[in-house]
């Protein structure tokens, strides 16, 4: 097969519509006013309900993939960015697993990266399909082919405007990418309004409301005994308390800290003599990539899972994948299988009942998570390769190498920074979810490296503009 | 340990002198990528290319028409 696969899908490519580059250099006020345009666009389609849909009031069988896929149910954005990620984790894959391959010449990569947009609609298409067919709007039958059809179309459409503005921000019109920004909003969203939330609900011991920071007050208030009402506020059970939120922060935090760590290889200029420099090796060589391509991989694993127990429940196969409940009402809890090992313990308190699904689930999340790594260097074009092949076009060596042990030096740290960098990520990841972070350890861990990003783009915009006040005015 | 690649040609950077550029900007390379899933090679790609003020614009009249379906579906489904 190998490179005939990009060969076979060259022709297809040719169909892909494509944001062209810029021609002029987009000032930051522009990038601003782009970047707020598409996340506006991003924020209605969250809100426009699909047209033609009957019911969505059964458990909801995508809980465990909104928060990372951005996406809102019933609304236009009901598949968010999960086409686009899930094509590149199985491209990712393929790449990896050398069944495609992927040359070092630029035509090569954009023909991957045009065989990746290719497959992201290829699978929009599928997925709205399989959705719409699925009876997740009601019975097809009951619909109609007409609004079946058109509720398909709308998916598309949607779909494919959400690869078209992710690629709008990333080809230099706006800041970042569009992925990211819709992950980061979504998250922040649900922090907040976890937060402050004046839904109020009622748990049998009276009504609380729904946010932590409005309940603490409000039971304040409204109890007599003020201990128990600290305590109910700080470790209530049943909705975010204000252990969860002060997690969160703390999460937020330790991220930040750690985003610092880097080694610096100091480097020189060839041409002229005394212009030293380093170049910074981070930590987190490849930031957020692991847990995007990891949660990924898991959320569709339970997906699958759970339309195969829908339809053939009881089966020994389809069992020892993921055996599931639907009791907790507006989602469904994996309680078997291999999909019960694979999602996070729910406290602290269930690590003692069942150590072994514990060490699994920490065992698989820091392995995958370096493994996503390590191959996502290769295939992005950050590997030592690239890296020295960039210096040399910079005409920067390294001080007290040649060029070919350039390359040598180069690969005995970014392959570690990557795969440890990639660990570590896991491991917060991981620990964020035991003290119950709200948004789950990876939407926790995917908000805070995006926002450290955005924070490093306006960093190096302001130096270029000179100032802050050269940026906006 | 790293000296021992030692070969007899300059490094590359030593033989291409432009005279063109004034001062050589510090090497001030990213390390990562930017937190896209995707890079883009756009020289060499071959795709329908569009503006982005027609995104802007089919996004907009794309929401326009669920809009309109929504409304038209409530005033067919009044009368029926």
């Amino acid at each position: 097969m190998g490179i005939k696969f990009l060969e076979f899908v060259k022709p297809f490519c040719g169909f892909v519509p494509e944001v062209s580059k810029p021609e002029r250099k987009i000032q930051f006020r522009e990038k601003m006013l782009w970047t707020a345009i598409t996340l506006f666009v991003f924020l209605v389609c969250c809100q426009i309900p699909l047209f033609g849909i009957m019911s969505t009031d059964s458990a909801d069988p995508f809980y465990w993939l909104r928060v990372i896929m951005a996406s809102n149910r019933g609304t236009l954005m009901e598949l968010g960015i999960s086409p686009i990620v899930t094509s590149g984790l199985i491209m990712q894959l393929l790449a990896g697993a050398k069944i495609i391959e992927v040359g070092d010449t630029p035509k090569d990569r954009a023909l991957f990266n045009g065989a990746q947009k290719l497959f992201g609609m290829v699978i929009t298409v599928g997925q709205a399909i399989v959705y719409v067919m699925s009876g997740l709007y009601g019975e097809p039958s009951e619909i109609g082919a007409g609004i079946c059809l058109l509720i398909v179309v709308q998916l598309v459409i949607a779909g494919l405007i959400v690869l078209l503005l992710d690629e709008l921000l990333q080809k230099g019109y706006g800041l970042g990418s569009g992925i990211s920004l819709f992950i980061a909003t979504n998250i922040c969203e649900t922090i907040v309004w976890k937060a402050f939330s004046p839904a109020t609900m009622n748990t049998g011991r009276g009504t609380e409301f729904e946010g932590a920071v409005i309940a603490l007050f409000h039971l304040l208030a409204t109890r007599s005994d003020k201990v128990r009402a600290l305590r109910e506020a700080f470790y209530r059970q049943n909705l975010p308390n204000l252990m969860n939120l002060m997690a969160t922060f703390l999460v937020f935090a330790v991220v930040i800290y750690f985003q610092g760590f880097r080694v610096d290889l100091p480097i020189k200029s060839a041409r002229y003599r005394g212009q030293y420099s380093s170049y910074p090796i981070k930590l987190f060589y490849t930031s957020n990539i692991p847990i995007i391509l990891q949660s990924a991989l898991v959320s569709n694993l339970y997906v699958i899972s759970q339309m195969l127990a829908g339809k053939f429940g009881g089966n020994f196969f389809i069992n020892l994948l993921g055996t599931w409940s639907d009791n907790s009402g507006y989602r469904s809890v994996p309680i078997g299988g291999l999909c019960y090992y694979l999602s996070p313990p729910e406290s602290l308190g269930h690590i003692f009942e069942d150590p072994l699904h514990c060490i699994v689930y920490i065992v698989f999340m820091l392995g995958s998570c370096a493994f996503f790594s390590k191959t996502w260097i290769d295939v992005s074009g950050s590997s030592a390769k690239d890296v020295a092949k960039q210096l040399k076009e910079q005409q920067m060596v390294m001080r007290g190498h040649r060029e070919k042990s350039m390359i040598h030096e180069l690969n005995r740290y970014i392959p570690t920074a990557a795969a440890f960098g990639g660990l570590c990520i896991g491991a917060l990841s991981v620990t964020a979810d035991f003290m119950g972070a709200i948004g789950s350890g990876t939407g926790i861990l995917l908000a805070v490296t995006i926002i450290y990003q955005y924070f490093e783009i306006f960093v190096k915009e302001q130096q270029e503009m000179g100032g802050v006040a050269a940026m906006f005015f | 340990m790293a000296d021992t690649g030692r070969s007899p040609r300059p490094t590359a950077g030593g033989v291409r002198q432009r005279k063109g550029g004034a001062t050589a900007a510090p090497a001030r390379a990213r390390g990562g990528n930017n937190g896209g899933l995707w890079r883009f090679y756009t020289e060499d790609s071959t795709g329908l290319k569009i503006g982005p003020v027609p995104v802007l614009v089919m996004s907009l009249v794309f929401i326009a028409s669920v809009f309109v379906l929504h409304i038209w579906g409530k005033f067919t489904r009044s009368r029926a």
